[in-house]
């Protein structure tokens, strides 16, 4: 009888075929790595998450495109409310929100369930509230990934802000490219609180240092993609068992997305459709950790790179070119212009211009 | 004591109808918390003003939409057969209006549950005639006191206003700003009568915008226009004549809307219409740079 075709069955013919060719190699090694992903999920997927995962698919809720993520322990509720109201706004509405309450007390539990009853009707359908009680911060991501519906899902924070097109971009970027993780421009902007709990204030303009494309050898030296740029398609989770590393108390997302990252592949959405706000006077996770713990994690998720074999995706040879430096003509037509202003007065600017541009430009300027 | 009556309002031109409805919706459930949570607004309407080329909506459709809304939230639609703008349509919407209280808003603004009762809690301190809601994804960047939370002037894309004080200085100046920099103006002629305006962090409300890959701030060429003819009339209306001239000159080598906008302010001045001059003293106006307040950052 014929194997069913399935990605668990190919890849077992596949090891058998490398082993038929003489099974070392670059190759027989990483379609090794590929078979134990496959068949040998991590445990902690098999006991805690696959039986959430299979009460899942038999529920008959609705499958939306996207789930969202997002883990809070109610400590923060102005913020959230921010992050909810940002949501609510999207031009495609074809989302799930999972909220998880992660380790809350009672104060925080009763801010939660305030916050969530005073939302309108039509963004509270499509909320799942969950209560995890133990666990670092890692376990709630898990947790929303198994309760996941949605084709792909992707992790907000509780202090994030997403423009309205935020999940039409990742919808419309998943029809051309299914299967892949998605990955949209996401600006930085520093935000700080009031005194006096008299409210929130952005404080700088948004930096534009994650508005770029992927750059895989870049990302294995250092994380430059903000978990509300990316969507992850949910089949590694629920098919191969690829689970965030709940050892990690940090930087957990960083090693999810290079792990992810060969398998799936990443599709860049070149629009800028989130803000990450970087808080001058407030708890974050930056504070919440020593300095020593961040290290120790780094380490460790670069000790996991070196033992992971990687397939690098087509265009890699790029990486290893020197990086160009900033269009030369750029900053040498500002000069020009400048150069003009200072020597003719301004009601001649125009004619100048124009005798500039009959002139040939740059050329005659030298 | 008696509770004041609310009227909100919006200009539509050409939105998104599924916006609309869920900006009411948003509105509707921010004033259901405030009931419960205060209990201090009386009724409550939203008035749509319609500038479009064609009616938006049908009557049958904004009465499927009334009764989704429930009894807390009178909803009126008023089709305007003309481009009115922003000012003229807020003026003419306000103008036959009972209410104490105006919600000014732009029509795909989402308010946050709490935030009516914020920006309520705010306009009841001494003197206050405005209170401005907090934009969301992008904040204005203006600086106000932080401890006081008054502000030099208003941006009006959601504001709680004193329908009394909004009347008295004759509400916006719809003759001399089409689109942008009537909230400016009229900000100021609120504080020249002596009123107060109030930013609220704690108010925010989602008002859809973009920045480019880059995160810059990218204007449409209507928006590069409008921006360029307001400060023009605010340099003219605010007695700042070295400002004005100083602009007009920027603008004659400058882009093909600050081209146009000096020729339409120079018509204007040919024509005898450009708005009587206030502030003779500069007590109330502030321009600081090409700007209208300082700014903590620009985009």
């Amino acid at each position: 009888m014929p194997e069913e075709k399935t990605l668990a069955g190919e890849l077992r013919r596949l090891a058998r075929n490398a082993e038929a060719l003489g099974g070392g190699g670059g190759l027989g090694d990483y379609i090794r790595y590929l078979n134990e992903l496959s068949e040998k999920p991590e445990r902690l997927f098999a006991e805690r998450y696959r039986p959430i995962v299979e009460a899942e698919a038999e529920s008959e809720g609705r499958r939306p495109f996207l789930s969202v993520i997002t883990r809070t322990q109610g400590r923060r509720p102005d913020r959230l409310r921010d992050m909810l109201l940002s949501l609510a706004a999207q031009t495609d509405e074809d989302f799930e929100l999972l909220l998880i309450g992660h380790r809350l007390d009672e104060p925080g539990r009763e801010e939660l369930l305030r916050c969530l009853e005073e939302l309108p009707r039509s963004l509270r359908e499509r909320i799942r509230f969950f209560e995890l009680a133990g666990g670092n911060r890692t376990a709630p991501l898990n947790l929303g990934f198994a309760h996941a519906r949605g084709a792909w899902a992707a992790v907000l924070d509780d202090d994030d802000l997403v423009f309205e097109d935020w999940v039409e971009r990742f919808h419309s970027a998943a029809g051309r490219a299914p299967g892949r993780i998605l990955h949209a421009w996401v600006a930085t902007q520093k935000w700080e609180l009031l005194p006096d709990g008299r409210g929130l204030r952005s404080a700088a303009a948004p930096g534009a240092e994650c508005c770029a494309p992927f750059h895989f050898a870049r990302q294995l030296n250092v994380n430059l993609c903000p978990l509300l740029g990316l969507a992850f398609p949910t089949v590694w989770f629920r098919e191969w068992g690829l689970i965030f590393d709940e050892s990690l108390s940090t930087t957990e997302d960083w090693d999810y997305l290079m792990r992810l990252a060969p398998l799936a592949g990443v599709t860049d959405v070149p629009y800028l459709t989130g803000l990450y706000r970087l808080w001058l006077n407030a708890d974050t996770s930056q504070a919440a950790h020593p300095k020593p713990e961040w290290e120790a994690n780094y380490e460790r998720i670069r000790e996991k790179f070196r033992r992971t074999p990687m397939l690098f995706p087509a265009g890699a040879e790029k990486w290893s070119r020197p990086e160009p430096g900033p269009p030369p003509l750029a900053p040498r037509r500002l000069r020009v212009k400048d150069r003009c202003r200072r020597f003719v007065p301004r009601p001649l600017w125009r004619a100048a211009r124009r005798l500039y541009r009959a002139l040939g430009g740059r050329k005659w300027l030298g | 004591m008696e509770r004041p009556a609310l009227q909100a309002q919006s200009v539509l031109y050409q939105n998104d109808k599924r916006a609309l409805a869920r900006a009411a919706e948003y509105l509707a459930n921010a004033l259901r918390v405030e009931r419960e949570r205060a209990g201090l607004l009386g009724e409550a309407s939203l008035r749509w003003g319609d500038a479009s080329p064609e009616p938006l909506f049908t009557p049958e459709e904004i009465a499927a939409l009334a009764a989704r809304l429930g009894g807390e939230l009178k909803l009126e639609y008023r089709f305007f057969g003309r481009n009115t703008g922003s000012a003229l349509g807020h003026d003419l919407l306000a103008e036959d209006g009972a209410a104490e209280l105006l919600l000014v808003m732009n029509p795909d603004v989402l308010l946050a549950p709490r935030s009516l009762t914020a920006l309520h809690a705010a306009l009841r301190l001494p003197g206050t005639a405005l209170a401005e809601a907090r934009q969301l994804p992008l904040e204005h960047p203006k600086v106000y006191d932080e401890r006081s939370l008054e502000t030099p002037w208003s941006a009006t894309a959601c504001a709680l206003l004193r329908a009394g004080a909004f009347r008295e200085v004759g509400g916006f100046d719809s003759d001399s700003f089409f689109l942008y920099g009537d909230d400016v103006d009229l900000s100021w002629r609120l504080r020249l009568a002596g009123h107060i305006l109030r930013y609220c962090p704690d108010a925010p409300v989602c008002h859809p915008k973009h920045l480019d890959a880059k995160a810059r701030w990218e204007a449409t060429e209507a928006e590069r226009y409008y921006a360029a003819e307001s400060a023009l009339l605010l340099s003219w209306k605010w007695s700042r004549p070295k400002r004005l001239e100083r602009l007009l000159e920027l603008y004659a080598g400058g882009t093909p809307e600050q081209r146009a906008a000096a020729a339409a302010f120079e018509r204007r001045r040919a024509a005898g219409r450009l708005p009587d001059r206030l502030d003779a003293e500069h007590r109330v106006a502030s321009f600081v740079g090409w700007g209208c307040a300082a700014m903590r950052y620009s985009y």
